[in-house]
């Protein structure tokens, strides 16, 4: 009578008056859920009545005496019919009304969508499912209001079959190359969404482009590698020989599309062989073969166009019995030049042997076998002066505009009085700017006119006249002689123009590939290689990267633009200090670095001074030097130094 | 008169106290004062009543600075209104002749 005991306690506490008819019920227990015993209905006392949900069924009990009805309301997914008529709120029910439960369960569904790609080689199958649920209503025990609501019982996923798929497909026309397996996958796939290729067409097979093989480059293959560069070749070709093939184009098998249609192969490009000087074409422009002997060249970015160009060979060194040396094309030197004498190449120079106390100009590469001792070697023509002069005119174009901005802003000062101005000129305040926060603009122009003239060539008209200019209104008392600000304004605007025609001037990047280089200064647009010891008290600036990976520099000065890579620098006793610049976001890697070490970026600054072990330097986003690297202490123990 | 200086001289320090314009009318008159400057060890230029400069007056009171310094001579701009120092640092003159010359004005 466990049961007994609990209600006892439960009608007690809830109300006294139930308690008889509890146990009561009880007595009655399954036959009468409410437990209400025969002689209830007699019992005058108020009495509410109550409604149950029980096994699918409704069960009413109507009130005593003045008690009240119960009531029922429908809640989630079901709807609750009284008498046959579907209830919106809450409704009072009694014995004998005819109530139903009726459970809205969801049925499972599916969409499908075939895509099929503009070239009509693959369709595309996109399934929506949408789960089907089955709601059941669990049992209410008896009370006087009750919302029957039904809870989700079951998921079923819809059943797609091969078939429907199979159907939309031939109603889109899709015949060809159809993925059943890609089709079952999806039809089995229980989740919401899926997209998969279920026909995929069949490509034009077997189209060949035209070819162009160029056969010189084979002999190429054959030298030593260390001392091949870019695209100039140090073989020279004699007449007649054949440069270039053209592989003939093959037009190829037609393909199929998803809907049966034939595709046809696209039309292979045929590209012609471009040439320039010293090649000719025969066997109907299929052959390029040598009308001049020289050196084969491959130039441009985008059209590759070959030329030879000719070659001036001299056999032995360049010393007092050749004189100086100049050439239009390209120039081979099979033994030094010496002392004191000079090479002009329109082309490349390659010198077998050694360049000492020399000077070496070429338009194109230049490659020393052995060492550079004390000479000057210039490689990319005027392209070289042309990137040192575009640094400089944009230091000064970023410099002129800030003072001109300064001008600007003091004017427009309440305390300054412009009134002096108006009476002297407007150079009285860019005279006192450049006598105090621009002090470095005249340094930079009497720089600039400076390599100007030691570049020893006929540059660009412009820039001579902008470099004038800009040495009268800016160097000396020249600013005092400025009238209005608009002049600096006209300044601005014409070194503009000078970086607008220089960047212009800029052409290929050519590289300088040298065993050894001492006491040196060499300059090019490209890369400077030093193959074997290093560079010892040298000036070498690069508009590429600098590559001494084996090799030491001590002492001189390095400046690159892409990358400069070392395998050491410095020596150890800390005397031979060298000097880094590294233009815009050049990078310095070294296996090691000694103390001593200046690097440069813009107006920024670091002395290195520990010992380094695979050093990294570069500029960050703010433009600061950071370094990173092992230092020599980490090895005995602590850690590295991040500058 | 555009500018009035007052100088006061204690301890070999010598206060120069501006009172107007500093600007290409009144620089004579700021040379004159500091050429009467004798055995002076310190020299104080009180910009507190400056209401205006010019490129000229900020041109000749630098070349006073750069004169003074080459003679071992400690010269400060002191009380500095907050608008005339914009002026002078937009000119960069803190920069070439040392921050801690230049004292702005407390408001």
């Amino acid at each position: 009578m466990a049961l007994e005991k609990d209600l006892t306690v439960e009608g007690q506490t809830r109300r006294g008056n139930f308690l008889k008819k509890l146990e009561v019920k009880d007595k009655v227990n399954s036959k009468n859920p409410f437990g209400r015993s025969a002689d209830q209905g007699t019992n005058n006392e108020a009495q509410n009545g109550s409604v149950m949900f029980s096994n699918g069924q409704v069960i009413v009990r109507n009130p005593q005496g003045l008690g009240k009805f119960p009531t029922i309301s429908q809640g989630t997914k079901v709807e609750v019919l009284i008498n046959g008529e579907k209830i919106t709120g809450i409704a009072f029910v009694k014995e004998g009304d005819h109530i139903e439960v009726q459970v809205v369960n969801t049925e499972p569904s599916f969409s499908l969508n075939l895509k099929i790609s503009k070239d009509r080689m693959k369709a595309s199958l996109f399934m929506r499912k949408k789960l089907g649920k089955r709601y059941e209503i669990e049992d209410i025990p008896p009370s006087l209001k009750i919302c029957i609501s039904a809870k989700c019982g079951q998921e079923i996923w819809p059943e797609v079959e091969l078939q429907q798929v199979l159907n939309l497909l031939h109603e889109n026309k899709v015949i060809f190359g159809i993925q059943e397996d890609a089709i079952q996958e999806a039809v089995a796939f229980q989740k919401k969404e899926i997209s998969i290729v279920v026909a995929v067409g069949q490509e034009p097979t077997g189209v060949q482009d035209s070819q162009i093989v160029y056969t010189y480059k084979k002999q190429v293959a054959n030298q030593d590698s260390r001392f091949q560069s870019g695209n100039v070749l140090l073989l020279s070709v004699a007449i007649d020989e054949i440069l270039a093939v053209k592989q003939p184009s093959v037009p190829g098998y037609p393909g199929t599309d998803v809907t049966g249609e034939t595709v046809p192969p696209r039309q292979p490009k045929d590209e012609p062989i471009l040439i320039k000087g010293g090649v000719r074409l025969i066997n109907d422009e299929t052959v390029a073969v040598a009308t001049i002997s020289g050196k084969p060249v491959l130039e441009g970015s985008f059209r590759k166009y070959l030329s030879v160009d000719p070659v001036y060979v001299v056999n032995g060194d360049v010393g007092i019995n050749t004189g100086n040396i100049s050439f239009i094309g390209n120039i081979l030197i099979t033994g030094s030049v010496l002392d004191g004498f000079s090479v002009d190449a329109g082309g490349s120079i390659e010198v077998w042997e050694n360049a000492m106390h020399a000077t070496l100009y070429a338009n194109r590469e230049v490659t020393i076998r052995k060492n550079a001792i004390s000479t000057r070697i210039q490689a990319g023509g005027l392209s070289v002066n042309y990137m040192q002069i575009l640094q400089m005119l944009r230091i000064l174009q970023s410099r002129l505009e800030s003072m001109f901005n300064a001008a600007t802003i003091l004017k427009s000062q309440p305390f300054f009085s412009t009134a002096d101005l108006k009476a002297k000129g407007e150079g009285q305040l860019v005279q006192l700017l450049i006598d105090f926060k621009y002090k470095d603009i005249p340094k930079i122009v009497t720089a600039f006119v400076q390599t100007l003239c030691e570049a020893n060539k006929v540059l660009d008209p412009l820039i001579s006249e902008v470099a004038t200019d800009l040495k009268d209104k800016l160097c000396n008392l020249g600013p005092l002689r400025i009238k209005e600000q608009v002049e600096v304004e006209m300044l601005i605007a014409n070194v503009q123009k000078a970086v607008a025609t220089v960047e212009s001037l800029i052409s290929t990047k050519v590289n300088i590939t040298v065993n050894y280089v001492q006491n040196s200064a060499i300059r090019t647009t490209g890369d400077i290689a030093v193959m074997g010891p290093g560079s010892i008290a040298s000036e070498l600036e690069a508009g590429g990267s600098i590559l001494i990976l084996s090799g030491k520099v001590r002492g001189g000065r390095l400046i690159a633009r892409d990358k400069i890579k070392i395998g050491e620098i410095g020596s150890p006793t800390g005397d031979s200090g060298v000097n880094i610049q590294l233009l815009d976001n050049c990078c310095l890697e070294a296996k090691f670095v000694h103390s001593g070490i200046k690097l440069e970026h813009g107006t920024e600054r670091l002395l290195i001074q520990e010992h380094y072990r695979d050093l990294r330097a570069w500029v960050n986003e703010s433009g600061q030097l950071k370094l990173e690297g092992v230092t020599k202490q980490l090895e005995r123990g602590s850690h590295g130094n991040d500058a | 008169m555009m500018l009035e200086i007052k100088t006061e001289i204690a301890n070999k320090v010598a206060t120069l106290h501006f009172d107007g314009f500093l600007d290409i009318s009144t620089v004579d008159l700021i040379q004159i004062s500091v050429s009467k400057l004798i055995d002076i060890h310190e020299v104080n230029f009180d910009f507190d009543k400056i209401t205006f400069v010019d490129s000229t007056g900020i041109g000749t009171i630098s070349k006073i600075l750069r004169k003074l310094n080459s003679e071992g001579v400690t010269a400060k701009i002191i009380n500095i209104p907050v608008g005339v120092f914009e002026v002078l640092e937009i000119l960069g003159l803190p920069e070439i002749f040392g921050e801690e010359i230049f004292q702005i004005k407390n408001c």
